[in-house]
């Protein structure tokens, strides 16, 4: 999948993957996510789930679950439980703009590292290989395996 | 000179009229006001220095994000801008206000800018400073780490809320 593009003068473009998950809308750059692939349900496959990786409170309902093959900086890809992508986005950088002080440090540790305001909705984007790296505070890769044997 | 049973002439009242006004004006000069913005939060009444609320914003959405701290709804955008959102009712002692419901202040003071969700803005005001009164030692509950003083208004009396206070709380 493609990722950046660059135009002399313009500001550089992110290719972006909008979806939902629990009544939140999150986007992630095209490049970070090498294949989506059917969910085979939820006892074949051990990957983390999005919304364990991200801590929510609750479970969420998934409308249609799809497996992303994430690469990430050492070891094999990851497998990340999605929810169906709902848009493909190129959005210039000049559009995006960071979380706000207070917010700011709260959403980093958990890969969130921008915002796109898009008329009345506000798209969180994330940076999947940030949430998965087990260096991540909170980190979702080592607890998301177990975590996710117990999901329906 | 007056006659007796005359009423004074009318050079002397328009006199005394002035004389009254001279003293009005001192008085208005010298008693200085403040601009407040009265806001309920739970069964409580509230107000915030005029000065530091730039906006008051109805009918915006919170967009929810993962992994606040209870006191942070979330972020709103106003006009293409992103902005935090802190529910004063957790530092008030009350219980945070339901979805969708309640306004937004949008406050700034120096590097501080943040809204902050209420539940209804009652009033914005003009008061005398002289209304301005240290908070009671006794003042109890949650807000008192948050007043400033509090404003005797026709025998209510109101906390006023310290925006420094409150950014020190949530940047703690």
């Amino acid at each position: 999948m493609s990722g950046l593009g660059e135009a002399p003068g313009r500001p550089r473009t992110l290719n972006l993957l909008r979806f939902e998950v629990g009544g939140a809308c999150f986007a992630v750059e095209s490049s970070q996510i090498a294949a989506l692939l059917p969910f085979p349900g939820p006892g074949g496959s051990s990957a983390s789930w999005f919304h364990q990786a991200l801590e929510y409170a609750e479970t969420p309902t998934y409308r249609a679950p799809v497996l992303a093959v994430v690469p990430v900086e050492e070891g094999p890809p990851r497998q990340l439980v999605m929810d169906a992508l709902d848009e493909l986005l190129d959005v210039g950088l000049d559009e995006i703009q960071p979380f706000p002080p207070l917010i700011e440090p709260f959403a980093l540790r958990k890969g969130l590292w921008g915002v796109l305001p898009r008329g009345r909705q506000t798209v969180l984007l994330v940076d999947l290989r940030r949430l998965l790296a087990p260096a991540c505070p909170g980190g979702a890769a080592s607890e998301s395996a177990s975590a996710s044997r117990s999901l329906p | 000179m007056n006659l007796p049973g005359r009423s004074p002439a009318s050079e002397q009242l328009l006199e005394e009229v002035k004389l009254y006004q001279r003293r009005k004006d001192v008085v208005d000069v010298d008693e200085g006001r403040i601009k407040v913005v009265l806001f309920r939060a739970g069964a409580g009444l509230y107000a915030f220095p005029g000065e530091t609320i730039k906006e008051i914003l109805s009918g915006h959405e919170i967009a929810w994000v993962p992994n606040l701290p209870a006191f942070l709804p979330g972020l709103i955008h106003i006009r293409g801008d992103i902005e935090s959102v802190i529910d004063i009712r957790y530092f008030l002692g009350g219980e945070g206000t339901q979805p969708g419901g309640g306004l937004v202040l949008l406050a700034v003071k120096g590097d501080f800018r943040s809204g902050i969700r209420v539940d209804a803005v009652e009033d914005v005001a003009d008061i005398p400073l002289s209304a301005l009164k240290p908070p009671l030692s006794t003042l109890g509950g949650a807000a008192r780490d948050l007043v400033s003083a509090e404003i005797d208004l026709g025998g209510s009396v109101i906390p006023l809320l310290d925006l420094d206070k409150l950014a020190v709380k949530v940047t703690l």
